[in-house]
């Protein structure tokens, strides 16, 4: 029991010496510091558009349609880094008509304006118009149709003020955006011979 | 029980626990160490404490030669270093492709650094993340043929990178080491890891004015690369450390 207490009393002892003697506080003594350095860049979006060009349409021999297919198309391609997209927008020169000389193909009239339809051309009329390809990259088959003739198509006349014919939310690193052109001389339209041209622009901006 | 006093002393005096060992790598350098019996760094709101239980005979003596710091603490009291960098950089925007910067006029931002601990410091850098980031988009770490070795800049067309140079006019820099320049072409870069990277040493302390570091950050996307549009972002946070 002495033996004991003794022990107790020594131990206490050292450990107050310890505490003492050997424990050093320091006051914060820097050894290291740090700073940060917030670095931003800023990436600009840009936008290109390539398209194939000039578009022979399949010629009509007095009356009828002119055949579709790939002839009848011209394919743009659209590259942006722009992370909100694109709009894609069609256009045509002049009053909106081809002219071969003072002659003249009407543009496409649908039922209802600016809302893309089959096409129907009456007896006596003569008209031309445009589609946006079903296999295009982006397109909306919704409002185009998702077939690519004159029956199963949506077909609209190509306006002389900029109309939006697809919409990408994204950036891409390359559309592919398939642009048809339809034209018809109706089976009563005497419509006289010639080539007849109209200029298309197709204009891709970032959204 | 004598022989159990004793072992229970040698344990109290020699202790067990290590409170710092150490250690080096190629990155990492710990130049002091102590074994005591105790001690561990603990901190408050207000104050920081390191503290070690267990050494023998410690303080400062001093003969006609010499001047003796017995103690762990002895050594590192005193040192005082601090950093202060340029908080933000902008650098220079990239119009779709290309190099932020060309001609590396107004990508830098400057640390200055002040120690009057006579071996010097150590500076570092590392990255809060490897990529730069714009939400989901990123522009991946500057990629060198050989792993932590500057060299001048070179991006894949195809690629979008960024990276860091330490400058040629800072006060302390091995231009053997990072370049005589400080452009694309002729200085040497490299990638800012997430890990601490040793970019400078000095050897003793800095003048009162301190030493100005100047840290270049580059950045380019390929010609051929589609990098979404956006403000990409990261944080690099530069250490000085007392040798």
């Amino acid at each position: 029991m002495i033996l004991v207490k003794r022990l107790t009393i020594f131990f206490a002892v050292l450990a107050v010496a310890f505490i003492f003697d050997l424990i050093t506080v320091s006051p914060t003594s820097a050894t290291d510091d740090t700073d940060p350095v917030v670095v931003n860049l800023s990436v600009s979006g840009t936008i290109s558009i390539s398209c194939t060009t000039p578009i022979t349409m399949s010629s009509i021999t007095g009356t009828g349609q002119s055949t579709m297919g790939t002839s009848n198309r011209s394919t743009c391609t659209v590259i942006t880094n722009n992370s909100a997209g694109y709009d894609l927008k069609w256009i045509s020169n002049g009053t909106g008509t081809m002219l071969s000389g003072s002659d003249s193909i009407a543009a496409y009239t649908p039922a209802v304006a600016d809302t893309p339809e089959t096409w129907s051309v009456a007896g006596s009329a003569s008209e031309w118009g445009g589609h946006l390809g079903s296999t295009s990259t982006t397109v909306d088959t919704g409002v185009w149709g998702a077939a690519d003739t004159y029956a199963g198509g949506n077909w609209l006349n190509i306006a002389t003020t900029n109309r939006t014919i697809a919409t990408l939310n994204t950036e891409t690193t390359g559309d592919t955006e398939y642009i048809y052109f339809g034209a018809e001389v109706g089976a009563s339209k005497s419509q006289p011979t010639g080539t007849y041209t109209n200029t298309v622009t197709m204009t891709a901006s970032t959204k | 029980m004598r022989q159990a006093i004793l072992s229970f002393l040698l344990v109290f005096l020699l202790g067990t626990n290590q409170y710092a060992q150490a250690m080096s790598s190629a990155n990492y350098e710990i130049p002091s160490d102590v074994i005591g019996s105790a001690g561990a760094p603990s901190s408050s709101a207000t104050y920081d404490l390191n503290d070690t239980l267990g050494e023998m005979a410690t303080g400062p003596s001093s003969s006609a030669t010499y001047d003796l710091k017995a103690g762990f603490w002895q050594t590192a009291e005193g040192y005082v270093i601090a950093i202060n960098c340029d908080a933000l950089l902008n650098m220079e925007a990239i119009q779709g492709v290309g190099l932020s910067d060309p001609d590396m006029s107004s990508n830098y931002a400057t640390c200055n650094i002040f120690t009057d601990d006579n071996s010097g410091y150590n500076l570092y850098w590392k990255a809060s993340s490897a990529t730069m980031a714009s939400g989901g988009d990123t522009i991946v770490a500057y990629t060198p043929a050989v792993s932590e070795t500057p060299e001048t800049w070179s991006v894949a067309g195809s690629a979008s990178e960024w990276g860091g140079h330490l400058g040629s006019a800072s006060d302390t820099v091995d231009t053997s080491f990072w370049g005589n320049a400080d452009s694309y072409a002729a200085g040497k870069w490299l990638n800012i890891p997430i890990a601490n990277f040793n970019i400078a040493t000095r050897l003793s302390k800095t003048t009162a004015a301190g030493d100005d570091e100047i840290i270049y950050f580059g950045a380019e996307v390929g010609a051929s690369k589609v990098q979404p549009s956006g403000t990409y972002s990261v944080t690099v946070t530069i250490t000085s450390v007392a040798r």
